[in-house]
């Protein structure tokens, strides 16, 4: 794999500043400031008809924006196109290919659109995909799963710095999208960045380690899986041997804004601008407990999902207020 | 751009119905005609002139050039709208590959599907006329050098037109629509209005007539185009309007 450049290897592979792409009235993409960190697993998340397909084929020069710049492997677009796409792989929507060719023959087709080595790299992308033993079949015979795959292959014909895949765990089965997470994990330990774009939140919390979520267009939110997950309130979850005796003990300790009952458990409510942690406030709460006789069985911080986050970001959209 | 036309004529010859439809108009119904002409010759010959000799050969100059123009227009109109039709264009823009590019090649690369079966259904006829001519005069080399020229010029003009017009509109099957009812029914009509005038000489069919040696066209009455200067400039706009109207919509098509 060729080293990134200079300007890519300091900073991010995608770079957009309010880049607005409009059909008609219509806002697909609406004024996007998106950065992407080279060497990660990128989720790009957002309900269906967020704008996310739109944005990628703007981003690769499939389609014109309305206006806002954007750099790609940190050249300018599109001016530098041809020049900054010669290291991006991608998939946009599904993979599509021509039926009526094998696997192998339709990588041919794209191979003879990319530098010469590319033909050369042919073998090893369908050895990578597990596509070996299947390429000299015709494509029209393929599964969505094997068809995915060689659009990955595809994609890696280009020695790729960058791979934007669309949906890329579409119609792969339980054991294909393990496969799947395990070679994007590769991937991005070989130094390449893969921008994955998906709806399926499960998945993008288990692959990637930065996600960025929109909506109508909007980027909400951007940043590390972990970083966003914990930006809700912060919130501790108790087991305890007297819950309701309890209850009143831990609304009393400092820094609590609420205690309610979900089951055996009490969900302790931080204050949102806690400094430092609920630590502090985990401890106090164990040992106000324990000085009144109250067993104390388990309290841990409660982990907010990238789901929960997503869901929390998106549907306040929806409120008109 | 030899890698690319390389593809482009890969994914026309794996086409199985587009190849061999093609052979068969080009190479199958010149083969079969003198196959026919033959046999009743043998079996009548008070009745049936020889299939070869120069009549032959003028007879079949002309059909391989109809049933040629038919296939060409079948492999032109496929390579325009191939990829975009499979998809695949995106993809193919998505390498960073200049669109001009990615349209330039489906010129060699259609031609070089479309070439060897014209050349190898002339052959026939050149054989047939030369073999079969049963005493009566035959094509000498001159005119057999010429007949070639002006079949590949009809048909290749037509695979040229049908890449254009069917990359513009990307659709294979209203292409071939267009250019067949135009060549077969539309243009032969309005060459028949005189009061058109010298509008006429700009059908591209009364530019080819003139190209072709006299003795492949004596049939077609009058001919529409006097100078052969000017047919070569009717049959250079066309293809530079069509040509030049694929190109742009390749160029600016969303992918």
């Amino acid at each position: 794999m060729q080293m990134p450049d200079a300007s890519v290897a300091d900073g991010y592979v995608v770079e957009t500043r309010a880049l607005t792409k409009r059909f008609g009235t219509r806002v697909a993409v609406d004024a996007v400031d998106l950065s992407v960190p080279a060497a990660t697993a990128f989720g790009f998340l957002g309900p269906n008809g967020a704008g996310k397909t739109t944005l990628i084929r703007t981003l690769l020069g499939l389609t014109r924006p309305t206006s806002g710049d954007w750099r790609l492997l940190g050249r300018p677009m599109p001016a530098d196109r041809a020049a900054a796409l010669r290291k991006v792989g991608a998939i946009v929507e599904e993979p599509r290919f021509h039926p009526h060719l094998t696997g192998r023959e339709n990588l041919e087709i794209v191979a003879a659109a990319r530098e010469p080595e590319a033909s050369a790299r042919i073998p090893a992308a369908l050895d990578r995909v597990g596509l070996t033993a299947r390429a000299d079949e015709r494509v029209s015979k393929y599964s969505l799963g094997m068809r995915q795959r060689l659009g990955v292959a595809r994609c890696l014909l280009a020695d790729p710095l960058l791979l934007i895949l669309d949906e890329p765990m579409n119609g792969l089965d339980p054991a294909g999208i393990q496969e799947f997470r395990e070679m994007v994990a590769s991937l991005v330990g070989e130094g390449r960045t893969v921008f994955l774009s998906s709806h399926l939140l499960d998945e993008v919390e288990k692959t990637c380690d930065h996600v960025a979520i929109i909506d109508r267009g909007r980027i909400l939110m951007q940043g590390s899986v972990a970083d966003i997950a914990r930006t809700g309130q912060p919130t501790l979850r108790v087991r305890c041997g007297d819950p309701n005796g309890a209850t009143d003990l831990i609304t009393a300790t400092p820094d609590v804004e609420h205690v309610t009952r979900s089951g055996d458990h009490l969900v302790v409510v931080l204050r949102a601008d806690l400094d430092g942690g609920s630590d502090g406030v985990a401890a106090e709460v164990v040992r106000r407990l324990v000085h009144a006789g109250v067993a104390v069985y388990s309290i841990e911080p409660e982990r907010v999902s990238l789901e929960e986050r997503f869901l929390e970001l998106t549907s306040r959209l929806e409120d008109p207020e | 751009m030899n890698r690319l036309a390389n593809a482009e004529l890969l994914k026309l010859r794996k086409r199985r119905p587009l190849f061999w439809w093609t052979l068969v108009l080009t190479v199958g119904v010149v083969s079969v005609v003198y196959a026919i002409i033959a046999i009743l010759h043998l079996s009548d010959p008070a009745h049936h002139d020889p299939a070869g000799g120069i009549n032959g050969f003028q007879g079949s100059a002309i059909g391989l050039t109809l049933a040629g123009s038919v296939a060409a227009i079948m492999v032109g109109a496929a390579s325009g709208t191939l990829d975009v039709s499979s998809g695949v264009f995106r993809d193919l823009v998505a390498t960073g590959r200049s669109r001009w590019e990615l349209f330039a090649a489906r010129v060699p690369g259609s031609l070089a599907l479309f070439l060897p079966m014209i050349t190898l259904g002339y052959i026939v006829i050149t054989v047939c006329s030369l073999g079969l001519a049963g005493g009566t005069p035959t094509p000498d080399a001159g005119l057999i050098a010429r007949g070639f020229g002006w079949v590949v010029l009809a048909t290749g003009f037509d695979l040229l037109i049908a890449l254009g017009l069917s990359s513009f509109i990307g659709s294979r099957a209203t292409a071939i629509g267009v250019l067949i009812g135009w060549q077969f029914i539309a243009a032969p009509l309005l060459s028949q209005v005189t009061f058109l005038g010298p509008v006429r000489q700009a059908l591209f069919g009364g530019a080819l007539d003139r190209l072709a040696p006299r003795v492949i066209t004596a049939d077609n009455g009058p001919l529409l185009v006097h100078s052969a200067a000017i047919a070569a400039i009717v049959l250079a706009c066309w293809l530079a309007v069509l040509l030049g109207a694929g190109a742009w919509r390749t160029a600016t098509r969303d992918a």
